[in-house]
């Protein structure tokens, strides 16, 4: 499994960096904390692109010539994008804790990037099973249109409040903020059991697909 | 013999072509060879055959075992050559092996790199780069480099020159000169695959129209020469794939013992030949005949 694993995580390695690096650069640097609002916004964008870039290199003729089963595919390639959202939540924690820890601010960014987090896993989940359902073309056109959409809301909702206040533009995490702390926990649980399900339907469905090879 | 594959009433729907109820056996260390016309379903079956795709009905069985649950375990043991090659192909050859190799608990890598530099494909090139019969004889290295127990191949001479497709068709032999190792091959042409098969099926539209032990088929089959006039109307009429040739006709028997004792006369008199059919001819009989 480790060569599917090392062959995959390759788009996965480098959006993360992309994601990362000017993050951790500029925030600094420009002082400007809410662009951390925008980065936790795109983090669902990014790993949209992991997955479509990482499936249009995947070779899965090839790979069902091996002694290798879907099922084996499916929890790698499943577990290998979570370990990937666990990371992008880990770096913004890290850069919110950083500038802001131990103030008011800290819960709302923080339940934004649990937020986008979740939502990334589910999302994340869904490409994957429509890639294998349809194929990578309609995988290529789908996964376009969403972030052409996803950016022009994600600057919409957040670059005049950003710009002018440094505060979170959308309501859900400041409603998740001002919640007990067990909703965010409860979130998290909502989404890896979407995605655990999502990954029971993946590996029927990639049996059953023939749109991938 | 035991069969090393069974297939049951196989069938695999798509909205324009169906493979339809196919049952074979292939007994162990044998070669089987299907044959049949482009678009005939070789390739769906090669890919049922080794679970590439999903059958709409049917079961198959390799190695005694059903693919569900034992997927892996039989996967591990077949050495596959699709028709047309699969892999990554912007990487080099030498990539895909490592990546090939690391799914094998038997991997021969030396075996891998003689074949190479036999076949002279280069190990750097990318995939896409090499020529058709490149990539054909790079997938075979890949299938004969995890000594594997059985080998599926479609079509795995197609692009070959002749030095070529008579080195891989040599190597099919020696594979299977134990009596442990099996071989399936398909092809739309029977060029050199009938001197190593033993055993013939032949495709048609989707379903398996005979299956037959090649030995057997060759000697029930024969060509039959003979003066114009010097077999009766009847007896004519009964023979495939008449031709006009310069001293006489020619025809094809399906039945030769039937007929030995009606011939026998006019061999007898000089006026009629008998000889081996070749299987390519009956192939093309049989599918007009149907």
């Amino acid at each position: 499994m480790s060569a599917i694993l090392r062959k995959s995580s390759f788009f996965f390695i480098t959006h993360l960096c992309t994601f990362s690096i000017p993050g951790l650069a500029t925030i600094p640097m420009w002082e400007n904390p809410g662009m951390i609002s925008v980065m936790a916004l795109w983090v669902p964008l990014w790993l949209s692109s992991s997955v479509l870039w990482s499936e249009r290199q995947e070779s899965y003729a090839f790979l069902r010539t091996l002694p290798v089963t879907d099922r084996q595919v499916v929890r790698t390639k499943f577990g290998l994008a979570l370990g990937f959202i666990v990371l992008y939540w880990v770096i913004l924690i890290l850069l919110i804790r950083r500038s802001w820890g131990a103030t008011p601010e800290y819960a709302g960014y923080m339940a934004l990037a649990s937020l986008t987090c979740a939502v990334s896993i589910v999302l994340v989940a869904f490409w994957y099973v429509f890639s294998w359902r349809f194929g990578t073309t309609a995988l290529t056109v789908a996964v376009m249109a969403v972030l052409v959409i996803g950016l022009i809301v994600a600057l919409a909702t957040n670059l005049e409040r950003m710009i002018k206040t440094h505060g979170i533009g959308i309501l859900a995490p400041r409603w998740l903020a001002e919640g007990p702390w067990i909703y965010q926990v409860l979130l998290f649980a909502a989404a890896l059991a979407a995605y655990y399900g999502l990954m029971r339907v993946a590996v029927r469905v990639k049996e059953r697909s023939e749109a991938i090879l | 013999m035991t069969p090393v594959l069974e297939a049951k009433n196989l069938t695999k729907r798509y909205h324009d072509f169906t493979l339809k109820d196919v049952s074979v056996e292939i007994p162990a260390g044998s070669i089987t060879a299907f044959f049949g016309p482009t678009g005939a379903g070789k390739t769906t079956l090669m890919k049922l055959l080794t679970r590439q795709i999903p059958a709409t009905s049917g079961t198959v069985r390799v190695f005694g075992l059903a693919y569900d649950g034992r997927e892996r375990e039989i996967k591990s043991r077949i050495g596959y050559v699709p028709q047309e090659p699969v892999c990554y192909r912007d990487r080099s050859v030498e990539f895909n092996a490592r990546f090939a190799a690391s799914f094998y608990e038997r991997w021969d890598g030396g075996a891998f790199y003689r074949m190479l530099d036999e076949f002279r494909v280069s190990r750097e090139k990318a995939v896409k780069r090499l020529s058709r019969g490149q990539k054909t004889l790079f997938a075979i290295a890949l299938a004969f480099s995890h000594e594997a127990d059985l080998l599926v191949l479609d079509e795995p001479t197609a692009g070959l020159d002749a030095i070529l497709r008579r080195a891989v068709l040599e190597r099919l032999r020696k594979f299977v000169a134990d009596g442990e190792r099996t071989v399936i091959v398909s092809s739309h042409i029977t060029d050199g695959l009938e001197d190593i098969a033993e055993y013939v099926n032949f495709l048609s539209e989707g379903r398996l129209v005979f299956q037959a032990e090649k030995d057997e088929l060759l000697a029930r089959w024969k060509r039959i020469h003979y003066r114009d006039g010097a077999l009766p109307p009847d007896l004519v009429r009964q023979l495939a794939d008449v031709r006009l040739q310069p001293f006489g006709s020619s025809g094809l028997t399906r039945d030769f013992s039937a007929l030995r004792e009606r011939l026998a006369p006019g061999i007898a008199a000089g006026d009629v030949k008998v000889e081996n059919a070749r299987l390519d001819d009956i192939l093309i009989a049989m599918h007009q005949g149907e």
